[in-house]
């Protein structure tokens, strides 16, 4: 039996005013399933990953995650938005890493890790710090406790980064671009991290230009562009260019 | 012309308990007006952000009204004018055995009214110099948006707030003379009337010119030290505590043009 589905859009559709940029995209992701995104930029691929998490809203159709409608709720027939705090308590099970890190500067990389379990999952810091400091370990970055993200190299930022999601428990996490803003020689070191945790059974969407990584560790690749999923296989197949010439021409552009 | 350096170095080092009294009605009512002023400064600060544009509009009419209007009028006009025109006026307060005279009152409020205009300046840049992308973390870990405001916007704020806002204090302090209008008993008014019976308006006027200087003085010192402590994460040995910060202050001020660690994102 297939794992169950825990990411499902139907038809979902998202304007920027005027500008149509999901065009209604219809995608599932089973548990432990890790599905890589490709696609030329402005092709709605981060859109897409941050309607998600609701760092964007959509208008039509629709978006759930373990069965759970995203961003909205049926009152009598009709849609209504939902409030701030049902949005937050959402997003909770969602984990997020950015193309630039986003660390909080003002704190240590152990303050960033604890914030949100203390805060949010309301977690005794003793617990917080030995999980976090398990987590930096596991990313490659234990001693680095007490050092603000400024000091870090950008591949260094995004593996305290990812730990940071994860100490939040995430049932899947988002990938938006996590190494487009790294030097070519810490890309690796981030791409370890994510290898290992798509190997550990995390669920995972990656939005990448990485198509080493997606062919090795995606087991599902889609191509997007102008707002629609063009292309849609398991990367084996995905990755076998006399399939889709636009596809060909694309992967030909990125090397 | 002759300079009494006895009656100088005697008020200097020797004021009287009166001038004593003033310095603490000068230095209370410029904490007090600048907590209130903080205070308004972030109502009408995220007013100004607001996404009601209604709330925009009246918060940027107050910036416009106060920032507009000489404090020395202002504190006139809530002291006297409301009084002489038969609206709700200051009254004395008594709080056990200690009377808060309706002039110390409208001095704080008027002062306060006056600097929340700039505080919401101040504060609205701040907000605005956080980046978006550390909201949108600190969302997607789940933080709800009073969490967000108080965990991650106000202290990145608080680095770009605290020296216009520091500055903001230094001219409050020295504001204070103003409330001598009327008739708070604060070391202008005072000095001013050991002019009146001495005819030292010269000696008393240096006086009082120094006692200013060691306030504000004072003050750029604790100003520095806070800052030094807001930076902490650009030193490369960063102040944790405050006791760190007063150290590294006097080493090497983070006022002072030093080398900083770029951050490398």
């Amino acid at each position: 039996m297939p794992n169950p589905t825990v990411i499902e859009a139907k038809q979902l559709q998202k304007w920027y005013g005027d500008l149509h940029v999901l065009k209604g995209i219809d995608l599932t992701v089973a548990e432990g399933e890790v599905l890589c995104i490709i696609g030329p930029s402005g092709s709605g691929k981060s859109t897409f990953l941050r309607c998600i998490n609701q760092l964007e809203e959509y208008q039509q159709g629709s978006l759930t995650v373990g069965g759970e409608l995203i961003g909205f709720k049926e009152v009598g027939g009709k849609r209504v938005a939902l409030k701030e705090s049902e949005k937050t308590r959402q997003r909770r099970k969602l984990g997020m890493v950015f193309q630039g890190f986003n660390l909080f500067w003002h704190k240590t990389v152990m303050e960033n890790m604890i914030e949100a379990p203390v805060l949010v999952l309301g977690e005794k810091e003793e617990d917080a710090r030995q999980k976090a400091a398990a987590l930096l370990d596991r990313v490659g970055l234990a001693g680095k406790e007490d050092v603000f993200p400024g000091k870090l190299s950008g591949g260094q930022q995004q593996r305290a980064a990812i730990a940071r999601a994860l100490a939040m428990n995430p049932e899947v996490m988002l990938f938006d671009e996590p190494t487009s803003a790294i030097d070519p020689e810490t890309t690796g070191e981030v791409l370890e991290v994510m290898t290992e945790l798509a190997q550990s059974g995390m669920t995972m969407i990656v939005v990448t230009h990485e198509m080493g990584f997606a062919k090795k560790v995606g087991d599902r690749a889609v191509m997007m562009e102008g707002g629609l999923v063009k292309f849609e296989a398991p990367t084996s197949e995905f990755f076998d260019r006399d399939r889709n010439p636009r596809l060909d021409a694309f992967l030909s552009s990125m090397e | 012309m002759g300079f009494d350096w006895t009656f100088f170095f005697d008020r200097l080092f020797f004021p009287e308990e009166r001038f004593l009294w003033g310095l603490f009605r000068t230095m209370s009512i410029a904490i007090l007006a600048q907590l209130l002023g903080t205070a308004i400064g972030f109502i009408v600060g995220y007013g100004r952000l607001s996404k009601i544009a209604p709330i925009r509009a009246l918060a940027g009419l107050y910036v416009w009204i106060i920032r507009g209007i000489p404090p020395l009028v202002i504190l006139v006009l809530i002291f006297a004018g409301v009084a002489a025109a038969g609206l709700p006026r200051f009254e004395e307060i008594t709080l056990g055995s200690f009377e808060i005279p309706a002039n110390y009152q409208a001095a704080v409020v008027g002062l306060g009214i006056h600097t929340g205009a700039y505080m919401a300046e101040i504060i609205r840049n701040g907000i605005q110099s956080v980046l978006p992308g550390q909201i949108e973390a600190a969302k997607a870990l789940g933080m709800r948006p009073s969490e967000i405001a108080r965990r991650v916007v106000i202290p990145q704020a608080a680095r770009v707030i605290i020296p216009p806002a520091g500055n903001e204090f230094n001219v409050l302090i020295k504001l204070t003379s103003l409330v001598s209008v009327i008739g708070v008993q604060e070391i202008f008014l005072i000095s001013q009337s050991v002019a009146s019976n001495t005819f030292r308006v010269f000696e008393i006027m240096i006086v009082v010119s120094i006692y200013y200087l060691i306030l504000t003085g004072f003050w750029s010192l604790v100003q520095g030290v806070v800052e030094t402590k807001l930076r902490a994460f650009e030193s490369p040995t960063p102040a944790r505590t405050w006791g760190q910060a007063v150290k590294y202050f006097l080493r090497k001020p983070a006022t002072s043009n030093r080398k900083v660690v770029k951050d490398r994102a």
